[in-house]
C-alpha cells in the first residue's frame, strides 16, 4: 500500500521515503490546500471554518475538506460522504499544544472519525506540516488512526486514501 | 520456567542534532509522561545505540512498539531543542537497524 501526506512545506523524496511515504505533497505540487481553488490543474482539498463555504467546496470541485473549526459539523460530515469527498484530519495539530489541547483536539478528531464511520465517508489524516519538526513518519500516522479508533486495516486505507486522486 | 524477554528495536530519527547522553533520561521523562506510567513501565524503552547524531535506536517490549511510535509523535522539544521524532523503521534485531542506519545516513 502507498502511503501519501501533505505538508505546508517542500520535503524531499530522502526525507519521504524514510518516513514511509511515496510521497510528501508541498506547495506548488499537484495537490493544494486552500479556501479558493487557484490553480484550475490541481488536485483541491478545501481548507476552512465556514460550514456554508465547506458545503459549497463539498458540491463543487473539492476532492476532500479540512475543518479547521474542528466543531463536528455531523451534517457536513453526512454531505461529505454522499458526495464521495475526503474528510481530511490534521494529524500535525493533534500533536501540538498544551496537554489539554491536546486532549480536546484528540477527542473531537475521535467524534469526528466515528461520525464519518457511520455515514461511510472516507477520512484520511494529514499532517500539514509547517516546518520540518513537524513531520510525521507513516508509522506514526498508523498509530495516531489507531488512537482515534481505526483498525490497522482501516488506518492503512487512511493512510493512502489521497493515491485514489493520483 | 525460564522467561525470555522479546525486545523490538525502533530505529527513531530527529530532525535536529541531539546530545546522545542527555537523550536517554530526556526520552525517557517524556514518554512516560505522555504514555502514561502503565504503558511506559510495560514498553521499558531504553535508548540503546546512536546512529550518528540524529538517528538512534530504542528497544522496547515486544508489543509495544506502536505505544512508543504514538509517544513520539508528542515530544516537541529535547532539553529546550525544538526537535521532531520521525520512527523510521521497527525491527527483531538491532542489527538489521544498524545495517539500515548505516546506509540511510552514511
Amino acid at each position: 500500500m502507498e502511503f501519501y501526506d501533505i505538508a505546508e512545506m517542500n520535503v524531499n523524496n530522502d526525507l519521504s521515503s524514510r518516513l514511509g511515504y511515496t510521497k510528501i505533497f508541498g506547495p506548488g505540487d499537484i495537490i493544494e490546500i486552500d479556501d479558493k481553488q487557484k490553480r484550475p490543474d490541481s488536485i483541491w482539498i478545501f481548507r476552512g471554518s465556514n460550514v456554508g463555504e465547506i458545503s459549497r467546496a463539498i458540491k463543487g470541485r473539492a476532492i476532500g475538506i479540512v475543518m479547521d473549526s474542528f466543531a463536528v459539523e455531523k451534517s457536513i460530515i453526512e454531505e461529505a460522504a454522499g458526495y464521495g469527498k475526503i474528510i481530511c484530519i490534521d494529524a500535525g495539530g493533534l500533536c501540538k499544544g498544551e496537554r489539554w489541547q491536546i486532549r480536546k483536539k484528540t477527542i473531537t478528531a475521535k467524534r469526528i472519525f466515528l461520525y464519518a464511520m457511520k455515514a461511510r465517508a472516507e477520512v484520511s489524516l494529514i499532517t500539514l506540516a509547517k516546518q520540518k519538526e513537524g513531520l510525521l513518519s507513516s508509522m506514526q500516522l498508523l498509530a495516531l488512526s489507531s488512537l482515534l479508533g481505526a483498525d490497522s486495516e482501516r488506518s492503512r486505507i487512511m493512510a493512502s486514501a489521497l493515491g485514489r486522486f493520483l | 520456567m525460564i522467561l525470555k524477554r522479546k525486545f523490538r528495536y525502533i530505529l527513531i530519527e530527529s530532525s535536529a542534532p541531539m546530545d546522545w547522553k542527555a537523550l536517554s533520561a530526556e526520552i525517557s521523562n517524556k514518554l512516560s509522561a505522555y504514555l502514561g506510567e502503565r504503558f511506559y513501565i510495560n514498553a521499558d524503552p531504553r535508548v540503546v545505540a546512536n546512529c550518528g547524531s540524529n538517528a538512534f535506536i530504542l528497544r522496547v517490549n515486544r508489543g509495544s512498539e506502536q505505544d512508543v511510535a504514538l509517544g513520539t509523535c508528542y515530544i516537541s522539544d529535547i532539553n529546550s531543542i525544538s526537535v521532531g521524532l520521525y520512527t523510521i523503521k521497527t525491527s527483531g534485531t538491532i542489527r538489521s537497524l544498524l545495517d539500515y542506519a548505516s546506509r540511510a545516513y552514511k
